[in-house]
C-alpha cells in the first residue's frame, strides 16, 4: 500500500563509502571516548590474555625439544627423558593457561560492560532527541521508521560491537606478540610467513569496499519493512474492505524482497573473505613448513623450534582471518550507527531565546502581523494574515475547507514556525517563549482526538498530574461523559487507546473536551467541527465550554451560527488569507464574501 | 485452534536437505583440516629420522598445497547454502506473517499493541534468521568435527590418546544444561523488557502532537528512562549466562589440553608415539576441542533464542482467522437482523442490544442516535468485520457465517468514520485497487466535491499524502474518503459518519451526488445530524444500542419526542461552514 518511495529511506543515499571513516569517527569520540580508562583496562588485559597464545607454543617447543634430546640420549645410553623439565615446562604452561583464562574474562567482562553502557546511552539520547524533534520531522516519517533505529539499529550495533572490539585488539596483539617471538626463532621463516600479509590486506579492502553498501542498504530496508508492517497493522480495516490483500501483498513482496537481496549480497560477499583469506593463509603455512624443514635438515633450527614455529605460524594466521570475519561485524556495525548518528543530527526545533517573559503575567493579548506560511516551502498556505485580538475576545474562525484554520492553529503553538512576519502574546514574539512554556497556555479541542494507550483517568489528567480524582470526575461531567466511564468494566481505571473500538468516536472527543476543561488554560482553541458527537449532547458540552471560555481568549474554528454571531470578532478566511473580519453585523453589512456564505447558508435552511 | 508448530515444521522440512549438504561440504572442509596436521607431522618426522628422500618430501608438499587449494570450495559453499537459505527462511517467514496478519480477526487489533508487534517481529525473526543460519554450521562444529578428529586419531596415533579426554564431557555437558535453562529465563525477561521499549517508542512517536501539547516531555522521559534502566538490566544478565558458558568451555579446553599432552609423554616414553605424532595429535586436539568449545555457546544461545521465537509464532499463527470456505456472496437482496446482541468483551455492556432490522434491496436508510449509541458498531457488523453467533444476521435468506468473509466485503461498502488515508498519492487513495482511469477518478473526484482542492496542489492528483506527505484537512480527507467509496459503488453502500466535516452547503451537494451514483442499489447513512434524514426511504433511532422507533423522517417527526426535540436543536444551532 505505501506508495513509491523511491528507494530505502527515500530521500537519502545509501552509498557512501566515505562515511565508514567518518561514522567510525564519531562513534569513538562521542561515545566509546568516555570510556577511556574502560578501554585501557581492556587492552591491558586483552595483551595479558595474549600471553599463554605468544609464549605457550615456545614452552611447548622446548618440551618437545626436551622430549627428543631425551630419546637421543636414551638410544645412545643415557639418562632419558628428564621428567623433572618437562613437569616444571608444564606447570608453567598451566600456570599461563589459567592468567591467560583469567585475563580474557576480564577483558570480556569490561568490554560487555562498556558495549552495554553505551547502548543505555544511545537510547538516553535517541529518545531526548524524539522530544526536541520539530512536527516536521513526524509528518514526513512513519512511526516504524523511528522504532527500527531505537530498536533494530540499536540492537545491531551492541551485538556487533563488544564482540568486535576485543576480537580486534586481541588478534591485532596476537599478531604483534607472535611475530616478535617468530623473529626470535628465524628471521628467515618469519619473511616468508609475512609475505601473505599484503595480499591478505588488499583482498579485505576490496571486499569491505564492495560489500559495506549492502550492509547499509540491509539496515535501510529492515526500517523501510519496519514502516511497512505498522501501516498494514493500523490500516487493515480498508484493506479487507476493498479487497486490497493482493495490493498489498505485492507491495510489501517488493520490499521484503528488497531486504532479502541486499542481505544476502552483504552476507555472501563478506563471508567469502574467510575462505579466501584461509586459503592464502594455508599457502602460507606450506611455506613454511618445507623452509622450516629445509634448516633443519642444515641444522640451522632444532626441531623443538620447527614445531613451534609451526605453531606460530597456525596461530599467526588465526587472527588474519578472524579480522576478515570481525571485518563484517563491523560493517554491520558501522551501518547501524551511521542510521543512528543520522538521526540524532536531525534538525531540532530552535529556541532562539528563553525570554524571561513568565507565562503567568500574560494576559492573552494576540497580534497576527503579515504572517505567511508553508508547509512545504513551496505551496503557500497563508499567504499575509493580519489581525489583533484582545485579551477575553471570542475569535471565530470561518471559512471553507482547506482555508487554513488548523495552520493557524499550529502556528500559534509554535508546532510550525512561519515563514515571514510573526505572531506575538503581549507584545512578545512568540519566537522569544520557551515553545514547551508556551504551550502550556493553550488547550486545544481539534478534530483528531489524542488519545494513548493508558487508563481513562490518565488520559483525563493528561498534562495535569497533580489533579485529584474528583477534579477528573467533575470534568468528566462538565463534558457529559462521565455516566459512559461509569458503563466501562473498571470504569475510570478502563484501560483505552486511540484504537479502542469498544469507545465511540464521539465518546472519545467528550474525553478529549474533559481533558482540557481540566487543564484550565489560559488561551483556548477550539475546533467546532466535533461532529462526532450529536446535537444535544453538543448544546450540553456547549455550557460547559462557555464556562471555560469565559474571560478567557478563545479561537473557535466556527462552525455554528450562534457561536459566529456571538463572536466579539470573525476571521473570514479563504485560500489560505483573512479575506475579511468584523463583527457579524459588520460584515453583513459589507455584502463581501462572508455575507455571500451566511446568505446562502440561510437560504438554503430556509427551504 | 492451535495450528502448532507446523509453519516452522513445514520449513524446516523444506530446506532440510540443503542443510544437511551443507554439513556434508563443511564435513569434508574439516576432514581436510586434520589432514594438513598430519601431512606436516609427516614431513617433520621424514626429516628428523633422515629420510630426505626429495621425491617423498615433495609428494607431500604437493597433497599440502593440493588439500589447501580444494578446500577453499566446499567452504564457500557450505557458507552459501547455510546463511543463504537462512535468509531465504527469514523472507519467507516475513511474508507469512504478513499475509496472516489479514486475516486475523479484529478483535485481534483490540488486544494487541502495535509497538508489540513491531517488537515481536523484527526481534523474533532475527533470532530464527541467525539461528537457522549458524544452527547447522555449529551443529558440524560440534558433532563433525570432534568425530573426524577423533577418528583421524584413533586411526592414525593412539585409541587411548581419545579415550583419556573422553570423560571430562559430561560434567562440562551438565554445567552448560543448567546454564541453558538460565539462559532460557533471562531471555524471557529480556522479551518482556523488549516490548516494554518498543510500546514506550511507539507512544512517543505516535503520541508526539499530546506529549508537545501539554508539554509533558519530562513525564514521557521518567518513563522512557524506567525502561531504559530495565533494558540496561536485562542486558547485563544475558550477558552474565553467556560468560559462564565460556568459563566452562574454557576449562573444558584446557583440561583436554592438558591430558592429551601428558598422556602423550607418557606413550612417546613409552616408545609408542613419535614426535611428528604428538605434534600432529596437539594440533588435531587443538582443532577438534577449539571446534566445540566455540560452537557450543552459540548454538546453545541460538537454540534459547529459537524456541522463544517460535513460542511467539506460533502464538501468532494460532490465531483465529476468518475461515475461508463458505459461499460465496453475489449480490445482496435483502439484510435481516434477528434479535441481534453485541458486545466488546466480556463484562462489559452490550454495545447494542437486541436489534431487529430487516434491509431491502435499493432502500436508503438512515441511522441516527446519540454519542455511543452503537450505530458504527451496527455497521461494522453489517460490513462483515465482527464475529456474530449464528442465526442473527441473515442475507438473502441465508446465515451470514455461511458466506466467505471475503464475498461478503466485496458486497457492502464501507465508508468508515474514521479517515483511513494511506501512505501514497491522492490517485492511489482514491483508487485503492489501481484499477480505474485516470478519467474516472476525475470525474468520482468532482462529485465528490474534492476536484477543486486537488486542483489547486502542486502535484495534483500524484500529490503525496498521508503519514508521510502533505498535511490535508479534516473536511479534504473525508472528500476524498468518499470519492473512493464512490469509486466502487456496491450492493450495499455505508456512509458512517461521512460528512461530518462539510458545510452544509457541500454536504448537499455530496448527499445528492452520492445518491445518484448508488441509484437502485441499498444506501446506509449513519449520522448524529437529523436534517440529512429527510431524504432517507426509513429511519432508525438507536438509543443505548436499541432501536427504540423507525420510520421515514416525517413519521419520526410525530412519533417520537426525542427525534423531535433533536431536530429541533439541529434547526436553531445551524451550521454555516
Amino acid at each position: 500500500m505505501p506508495g513509491p518511495m523511491g528507494g530505502p529511506g527515500g530521500k537519502k543515499t545509501t552509498e557512501k563509502p566515505k562515511n565508514f571513516k567518518a561514522t567510525a569517527k564519531k562513534l569513538i569520540h562521542q561515545y566509546l571516548g568516555k570510556y577511556r580508562i574502560a578501554l585501557i583496562i581492556v587492552l591491558i588485559f586483552a595483551v595479558g590474555s595474549t600471553i599463554f597464545t605468544i609464549v605457550g607454543p615456545k614452552i611447548l617447543g622446548n618440551a618437545t625439544t626436551e622430549i627428543f634430546n631425551g630419546l637421543i640420549s636414551k638410544l645412545s645410553g643415557g639418562n632419558g627423558i628428564d621428567f623433572g623439565k618437562i613437569g616444571q615446562i608444564s606447570i608453567t604452561l598451566l600456570i599461563l593457561y589459567l592468567i591467560s583464562a583469567v585475563f580474557t574474562f576480564v577483558q570480556n567482562f569490561t568490554m560487555t560492560g562498556i558495549s552495554q553502557n553505551l547502548t543505555y546511552q544511545m537510547r538516553n539520547d535517541i529518545i531526548k532527541k524524539i522530544n526536541q524533534l520539530p512536527m516536521k520531522y513526524f509528518d514526513t516519517k512513519t512511526n516504524g521508521e523511528v522504532l527500527s533505529i531505537i530498536t533494530n539499529d540499536i540492537d545491531t550495533l551492541s551485538f556487533n560491537l563488544s564482540q568486535s572490539i576485543t576480537q580486534i585488539i586481541t588478534s591485532i596483539c596476537t599478531i604483534i606478540g607472535i611475530l616478535i617471538m617468530m623473529f626470535s626463532i628465524s628471521w628467515q621463516m618469519t619473511l616468508i610467513s609475512l609475505i601473505i600479509l599484503p595480499i591478505a590486506g588488499i583482498l579485505v579492502k576490496n571486499i569491505v569496499g564492495k560489500s559495506q553498501k549492502y550492509f547499509q542498504r540491509q539496515q535501510a530496508y529492515l526500517a523501510e519493512v519496519n514502516g511497512q508492517v505498522e501501516e498494514i497493522y493500523g490500516g487493515l480495516n480498508i484493506v479487507k474492505a476493498f479487497n486490497g490483500e493482493e495490493k498489498v501483498t505485492k507491495e510489501f513482496e517488493k520490499a521484503n524482497q528488497e531486504l532479502y537481496h541486499s542481505g544476502w549480497k552483504s552476507q555472501f560477499l563478506s563471508g567469502l573473505m574467510f575462505p579466501v583469506m584461509n586459503f592464502i593463509s594455508n599457502v602460507g603455512y606450506v611455506g613454511v613448513a618445507v623452509a622450516g624443514g629445509y634448516l633443519a635438515i642444515n641444522g640451522t633450527i632444532t626441531v623443538g623450534n620447527i614445531q613451534s614455529f609451526i605453531q606460530y605460524n597456525k596461530q599467526f594466521t588465526q587472527p588474519i582471518n578472524q579480522i576478515a570475519q570481525i571485518s563484517s561485524m563491523l560493517q554491520a556495525m558501522i551501518a547501524a550507527a551511521e542510521r543512528i548518528f543520522e538521526f540524532l543530527e536531525e534538525d531540532e526545533e530552535i529556541d532562539m531565546h528563553k525570554g524571561n517573559t513568565k507565562i503567568e503575567t500574560l494576559k492573552g493579548n494576540v497580534t497576527f502581523d503579515h504572517v505567511k506560511f508553508s508547509y512545504d516551502g513551496e505551496t503557500p498556505i497563508i499567504k499575509d494574515f493580519n489581525a489583533q485580538i484582545q485579551e477575553g475576545q471570542k475569535i471565530a474562525i470561518v471559512g471553507p475547507t482547506g482555508a487554513g484554520k488548523t495552520t493557524m492553529v499550529k502556528l500559534l503553538m509554535r508546532f510550525y514556525d512561519v515563514a515571514e512576519g510573526a505572531i506575538l502574546i503581549d507584545g512578545h514574539n512568540i519566537k522569544d517563549f520557551d515553545r514547551g512554556e508556551l504551550r502550556k497556555m493553550f488547550g486545544m479541542v481539534l478534530q483528531d482526538t489524542w488519545l494513548f494507550g493508558g487508563t481513562v483517568k490518565d488520559n483525563i489528567k493528561y498534562g495535569k498530574e497533580e489533579a485529584t480524582d474528583d477534579q477528573v470526575i467533575e470534568a468528566a461531567k462538565a463534558a457529559h461523559v462521565h455516566h459512559f466511564i461509569k458503563t466501562l468494566p473498571q470504569g475510570y481505571n478502563s484501560m483505552i487507546n486511540e484504537e479502542s473500538s469498544n469507545i465511540s468516536a464521539g465518546q472519545k472527543q467528550l474525553m478529549t473536551i474533559a481533558r482540557v476543561i481540566l487543564a484550565d488554560p489560559k488561551v483556548l482553541i477550539l475546533d467546532e467541527a466535533t461532529s462526532s458527537i450529536d446535537t444535544r449532547t453538543e448544546i450540553q458540552i456547549q455550557s460547559a465550554m462557555d464556562n471555560l471560555m469565559k474571560g478567557r481568549t478563545s479561537f473557535i474554528i466556527a462552525h455554528r451560527l450562534s457561536t459566529i454571531k456571538n463572536a466579539d470578532l470573525i476571521l473570514v478566511m479563504n485560500h489560505g488569507d483573512i479575506v475579511e473580519q468584523g463583527k457579524h453585523e459588520e460584515l453583513l453589512e459589507k455584502g463581501g464574501f462572508y455575507a455571500e456564505l451566511y446568505n446562502s447558508q440561510f437560504e438554503v435552511e430556509e427551504q | 485452534m492451535k495450528k502448532n508448530n507446523k509453519i516452522f515444521i513445514d520449513e524446516l522440512k523444506r530446506t532440510f536437505p540443503i542443510y544437511i549438504l551443507g554439513m556434508v561440504f563443511h564435513a569434508i572442509v574439516i576432514y581436510i583440516l586434520y589432514k594438513i596436521p598430519s601431512i606436516i607431522g609427516n614431513i617433520l618426522d621424514l626429516l628428523i629420522t633422515g629420510n630426505i628422500s626429495k621425491d617423498v618430501i615433495m609428494k607431500n608438499v604437493y597433497s599440502l598445497i593440493f588439500y589447501s587449494f580444494i578446500m577453499i570450495i566446499p567452504r564457500i559453499l557450505y557458507r552459501v547454502l547455510f546463511f543463504m537459505r537462512a535468509r531465504v527462511s527469514d523472507t519467507y517467514l516475513r511474508s507469512k506473517v504478513i499475509e496472516h496478519l489479514q486475516f486475523v480477526k479484529p478483535e485481534y487489533y483490540d488486544q494487541e499493541d502495535k509497538g508489540a508487534f513491531l517488537a515481536y517481529l523484527s526481534k523474533e525473526l532475527l533470532s530464527i534468521r541467525r539461528f537457522l543460519g549458524n544452527a547447522f554450521f555449529n551443529i558440524a562444529r560440534l558433532v563433525v568435527a570432534p568425530i573426524i578428529g577423533f577418528i583421524v586419531i584413533g586411526k592414525n596415533f593412539n585409541i587411548i590418546l581419545i579415550l583419556a579426554i573422553l570423560p571430562i564431557f559430561p560434567i562440562a555437558m551438565y554445567f552448560l544444561y543448567r546454564l541453558y535453562k538460565k539462559q532460557g529465563e533471562a531471555l524471557e525477561t529480556e522479551r518482556k523488557v523488549y516490548i516494554n521499549l518498543s510500546k514506550n517508542i511507539e507512544q512517543n512517536t505516535s503520541g508526539f502532537n499530546l506529549i508537545k501539547l501539554y508539554n509533558e516531555q519530562e513525564n514521557q522521559r521518567k518513563k522512557f528512562d524506567e525502561v531504559n534502566e530495565q533494558t540496561y538490566q536485562s542486558d547485563v544478565n544475558v550477558g552474565a549466562v553467556i560468560y559462564k558458558m565460556d568459563m566452562v568451555c574454557n576449562i573444558l579446553y584446557a583440561a583436554c589440553y592438558s591430558i592429551g599432552f601428558a598422556l602423550g609423554l607418557f606413550l612417546i616414553n613409552r616408545g609408542l608415539l613419535t614426535v611428528g605424532e604428538l605434534t600432529a595429535y596437539i594440533s588435531c586436539i587443538t582443532i577438534a576441542v577449539s571446534e566445540i568449545v566455540n560452537s557450543i555457546e552459540p548454538l546453545i544461545t541460538g537454540i534459547s533464542n529459537f524456541k522463544i521465537a517460535s513460542k511467539r509464532f506460533n502464538y501468532f499463527f494460532g490465531l483465529d482467522t476468518y475461515k475461508k470456505e463458505g459461499k460465496k456472496l453475489e449480490g445482496i437482496n435483502k439484510i435481516e437482523i434477528k434479535n441481534l446482541s453485541y458486545s466488546y468483551g466480556k463484562g462489559e455492556k452490550l454495545a447494542i442490544d437486541n436489534i431487529n432490522m430487516t434491509i431491502h434491496k435499493g432502500e436508503k436508510i438512515g441511522i441516527v442516535g446519540k454519542v455511543g449509541s452503537g450505530k458504527t458498531t451496527l455497521m461494522n457488523i453489517l460490513a462483515g468485520f465482527y464475529e456474530i453467533p449464528e442465526n442473527k444476521v441473515y442475507i438473502n435468506g441465508l446465515d451470514r457465517n455461511e458466506y466467505t468473509r471475503e464475498s461478503i466485503f466485496k458486497n457492502v461498502a464501507y465508508s468508515m468514520q474514521k479517515n483511513i488515508i494511506i501512505d501514497d498519492t491522492i490517485k492511489n487513495n482514491i483508487d485503492i485497487v489501481e484499477k480505474a482511469t485516470d478519467k474516472e477518478i476525475e470525474k468520482i473526484s468532482e462529485k465528490a466535491n474534492i476536484l477543486e482542492d486537488i486542483k489547486t496542489m502542486q502535484d495534483g492528483f500524484e500529490t503525496k499524502i498521508g503519514e508521510n506527505g502533505v498535511k490535508i484537512s479534516g473536511g479534504q480527507k473525508q472528500r476524498i474518503q468518499i470519492a473512493r467509496n464512490l469509486l466502487h459503488v456496491r450492493s450495499v453502500n455505508i456512509f458512517d459518519d461521512t460528512l461530518s466535516a462539510l458545510d452544509i452547503e457541500t454536504e448537499k451537494k455530496v448527499i445528492e451526488e452520492i445518491e445518484k451514483q448508488i441509484g437502485n442499489r441499498t444506501l446506509i447513512l449513519v449520522s448524529n445530524k437529523i436534517s440529512m434524514m429527510e431524504k432517507m426511504d426509513k429511519v432508525f433511532l438507536l438509543v443505548d444500542g436499541k432501536i427504540v422507533a423507525s420510520g421515514t423522517h416525517k413519521e419520526m417527526l410525530k412519533k417520537n419526542e426525542f427525534y423531535k426535540e433533536l431536530n429541533t436543536y439541529e434547526k436553531n444551532y445551524k451550521k454555516i461552514c
